[in-house]
């Protein structure tokens, strides 16, 4: 026990060397430098005219040699400062990727509506956020290339200070786009994960102490201010786009009920009693079906009619969906099982409550969400 | 063809949370193809190198899903597509997560968590899917990371893009700080405001019970203490397949420039 203990030690030290600030490569940064090295497109710049994929090359080793710089990354025989036609295409590069991020950063919002999953809006962020971090590196890299190459007398380093500027230049114009008030608000929404902490724990001086806006909380007051604009102020934001009319249709149904009688309303006196409201499964193969009456009274329950469809019969006849009794069937978080005749009872007054609080008012069976219906099954 | 409408059921596919080879199905729906086409004809995506560039500048001269070459094109791609997503299954490259939405900070304590899957397809993409039932996902979308997305080497990109989700999701802990296979019930985003994916209303959302299904495949070490993460995972053998890459020798670099003052103050005492 005692052995595996050191032996896990020993593996951890010898995995991950300490620096002298303390830091060890735990976000995989130096395996990036690796890759970036291993670069076969690196040779180009040993000739005239390196290519335009070349100069990518440059540029991510110039990114992934600043992140060594940013967190004081002991890269061993792997490290090295760049040499000036490196750096020099690095910087085409980059303000050739500056062109292409500016225009993510435009279009961040619309593409972050069109997105079709949290996971996947949240990536839009983090790609732009990423890609300015990487820019950070980059002129840590870059800014001692420079340096490096006025004190060795390079013939190219007064064209590198210049580059150099140019991308300073170019970057400040980023940011005054970044910065605005849409975008940081969308940005915000990254507060929550580890990328921020984790970037900000493994920064060295003199990096640490210089936090740019995307880390030195900027970006958590925009979350903060967003949280009490959601709270304060969300029903106001309400915008109804057409393809979800139909969903909060389904809604409002429950939501514009009258109060429940304490006697049945007389039916008849109602040209048109019930709301009926039809779910079908992702797959297409069932058919739910709800009778929502117009006048409800007090404790009433409404049933669930769901149904197997028989497309492969000439008379595209219907089943009960007895196939799936005991599945757990649900409206805006009411919950109930499917009895064996394919039936499922719900109390009306939960699911008017459940259409007034909850978020989400979707019909799901199992853990599948059914879409409304508006044609009948035959 | 309407949007709930089904273009493919992959069945039989392995199970990653199962070592007795259980299998899972995924539906692909004509919802997903549609938003899917937006990343498969966007020309940061390196979608060409996986589908071809012929099936690629098909879709982007655009192809209605109802003719008679749109399906066609559909059915390559998803071939295509559901090989990826079998490697990836099969080699286990698989994160789930709970995920739950609210209109207000109170009923979000009240919504019911649902169930996503992000799968890193041996391309470099990731793939997100809904958990509809224990045995049934359903597809949602496909995309690029930036991150892997500008590598040029089609075996690198894989692991940015799990470099991208590890930076992402599991925090950096200890005094000598690592990272480390976070816990089961560990909560990813307490809450956060986000707008309703389809309904530009701002909602509340939370994340949490993050779980790296095959940790050793994402680069944790389960033999370590804590199961740290090491920044490169294994090789991942269908992810290497390209033959005109070969191993190869790192460029130097100039040595490295240290400016220091002390080191020429005591030359001058010299």
């Amino acid at each position: 026990m005692v052995a595996g203990r050191i032996r896990d030690i020993v593996l951890q030290d010898r995995d991950i060397p300490m620096n002298v600030h303390g830091k060890s490569d735990a976000l995989g940064y130096l395996e990036q430098l690796r890759d970036a090295l291993a670069d076969p497109l690196l040779d180009e710049f040993d000739g005239q005219s390196p290519s335009d994929q070349a100069k990518q090359s440059a540029a991510r080793l110039a990114v992934a040699l600043g992140y060594c710089r940013l967190f004081g990354i002991d890269a061993g025989e792997d490290d090295g400062t760049l040499p000036v036609p490196e750096a020099r295409g690095a910087i085409e590069s980059l303000l050739q990727q500056i062109h292409e991020l500016r225009e993510q950063v435009r279009t961040l919002p619309e593409r972050w509506d069109d997105a079709a999953d949290g996971y996947e809006a949240e990536s839009l962020c983090a790609d732009v956020l990423e890609q300015r971090m990487d820019l950070w590196a980059a002129m840590a890299a870059l800014g001692e290339a420079s340096v490096s190459a006025l004190i060795d007398d390079d013939p190219g380093a007064e064209q590198l200070s210049e580059d150099l500027e140019s991308l300073m230049k170019a970057i400040f114009d980023l940011d005054d786009l970044i910065k605005q008030r849409e975008v940081l608000l969308l940005l915000s929404t990254l507060t929550e994960t580890e990328l921020l902490e984790n970037w900000r724990r493994n920064l060295v001086e003199p990096y640490a102490s210089i936090l740019p806006y995307w880390l030195d909380g900027t970006l958590e007051d925009a979350a903060e201010y967003l949280k009490h604009e959601f709270e304060t102020t969300v029903p106001r934001f309400r915008i109804v786009k057409p393809e979800v009319r139909a969903s909060r249709r389904i809604r409002e149904v429950f939501q514009n009920l009258p109060q429940p009688l304490a006697v049945a309303a007389d039916a008849q006196s109602l040209s048109d009693p019930f709301v009926l409201l039809k779910w079908r499964s992702p797959d297409g193969q069932y058919l739910a079906r709800l009778f929502v009456p117009k006048q409800p009274v007090i404790g009433q329950v409404v049933s669930f009619v769901l149904v197997k469809l028989q497309r492969d019969t000439p008379d595209g006849k219907e089943l009960p969906a007895s196939d799936l009794a005991g599945t757990s069937i649900s409206l805006g978080g009411v919950v109930t099982q499917i009895s064996a005749d394919g039936s499922a009872r719900m109390a009306l007054d939960a699911l008017v409550k459940a259409a007034h609080e909850q978020e989400e008012f979707a019909l799901r069976v199992g853990d599948a969400v059914w879409e409304e219906s508006n044609e009948e099954s035959k | 063809m309407r949007s709930w409408e089904i273009l493919e059921r992959w069945q039989d596919l392995p199970d990653p949370r199962s070592s007795a080879g259980e299998t899972i199905e995924i539906v692909f729906n004509v919802a997903a193809w549609n938003h899917c086409q937006k990343h498969l004809t966007n020309k940061q995506e390196p979608w060409e190198e996986e589908l071809g560039k012929e099936l690629v500048q098909t879709l982007r001269k655009g192809v209605e899903l109802d003719s008679q070459e749109g399906r066609t094109v559909a059915i390559q791609i998803l071939r295509i597509l559901r090989n990826l997503t079998e490697e990836s299954l099969r080699w286990g490259v698989v994160l789930t997560l709970l995920v739950k939405c609210a209109r207000s900070m109170e009923a979000l304590s009240r919504a019911p968590w649902h169930c996503r899957w992000l799968l890193v397809l041996p391309s470099g993409a990731i793939a997100v899917e809904r958990q509809c039932s224990q045995k049934k996902l359903c597809w949602v979308t496909c995309y690029y990371p930036r991150a892997a997305a500008v590598v040029r080497n089609r075996r690198q990109r894989w692991t940015a893009a799990v470099r991208t989700v590890v930076r992402r999701y599991v925090p950096l802990g200890g005094n000598k700080p690592q990272v480390r296979l976070p816990e089961f019930e560990w909560t990813v985003i307490r809450n956060r405001v986000a707008r309703e994916r389809d309904n530009s209303t701002p909602v509340v959302e939370a994340w949490c019970n993050i779980r790296f299904l095959n940790p050793q495949r994402w680069g944790f070490c389960p033999d370590l203490d804590g199961c740290p993460w090491r920044g490169r995972p294994d090789a991942w053998p269908a992810a290497e397949k390209t033959p005109e890459e070969k191993p190869r020798k790192r460029r130097p670099q100039k040595s490295r420039f240290n400016l220091s003052w002390n080191h020429e103050l005591d030359e001058e005492k010299v």
